[in-house]
């Protein structure tokens, strides 16, 4: 009996190669892959730090002890104070 | 000339001939696209996985273009990429069909054999494909799939007979 492996294989050495592979720009294409790479990498960092740190910023900011005004008025003290200077 | 220039000289020759090689990985890459295409088209029998292996495979090289430039047998280490690279999409899309349209275009009468070989795990088909479409020695295979010589006759010789069963028993 023949081997009807050799006949199949045969048939690829004739095989049609698509235009679209044949006319592909690797570089164009590397690049755009790198950029999705990347963009998806960003996106996991994001992601990894924001549901890290959620948690202990929702803790702070839902105390009922938290002072949103004294904090405020913490971060607008240099500016009154300037604009006191200014005045004087 | 003083040492400066001799050394400036130098330098920009290194670099000259390092662009030369990467050019003619650049054109060797170019011009392989056909055998490559072929030899994944001979492994996944799928057009489009065909497409995907040496799609993936020109970006790898392509990335370690300065890499090529070292490389011996530039041919070989593009086989070993693409080979492995059909095995993973393979093994990915084992159970996929092909449309009967592309059945019968890409393989005529021998849809029986192509039907026969898809039962077969991914690393055999494989083996065949680089033995009966390459024509590969068994060292060359060895050096393809990173496995011992010894071991390619045994698997080559279990995926014939894997073959041989499933096609009598058809």
């Amino acid at each position: 009996m023949s081997d009807p492996l050799k006949g199949f294989y045969e048939q690829f050495h004739e095989a049609e190669v698509p235009a679209r592979l044949a006319h592909l720009d690797v570089p164009s294409l590397e690049k755009r892959r790198t950029v999705r790479e990347i963009s998806v990498w960003m996106t996991a960092f994001v992601l990894a730090w924001v549901c890290t740190s959620a948690p202990t910023w929702t803790a702070v900011a839902v105390q009922p002890s938290f002072a949103w005004t004294s904090v405020l008025s913490r971060q607008l003290e240099p500016l009154a104070s300037l604009e006191s200077e200014v005045r004087e | 000339m003083s040492v400066v220039t001799q050394a400036v000289h130098a330098v920009s020759g290194l670099f000259a001939r390092a662009k030369r090689s990467e050019e003619v990985v650049s054109a060797f890459l170019q011009n392989e696209r056909p055998c490559m295409y072929r030899l994944a088209l001979s492994i996944t029998q799928r057009s489009d996985l065909a497409e995907d292996a040496v799609q993936e495979t020109l970006i790898r090289c392509w990335r370690s273009t300065k890499k090529l430039t070292q490389v011996s047998d530039l041919k070989a280490f593009c086989r070993q990429v693409l080979v492995r690279r059909a095995i993973t999409v393979l093994k990915a899309h084992s159970s996929a069909e092909l449309p009967e349209v592309e059945d019968a275009k890409v393989f005529g009468e021998q849809v029986d054999v192509r039907l026969v070989l898809q039962s077969l795990p991914a690393d055999s088909r494989a083996i065949l494909s680089l033995s009966y479409f390459e024509g590969l020695s068994y060292q060359e295979i060895s050096d393809t799939l990173g496995i011992p010589a010894g071991t390619v006759a045994s698997r080559l010789s279990t995926a014939r007979e894997r073959f041989r069963d499933a096609w009598e028993a058809k």
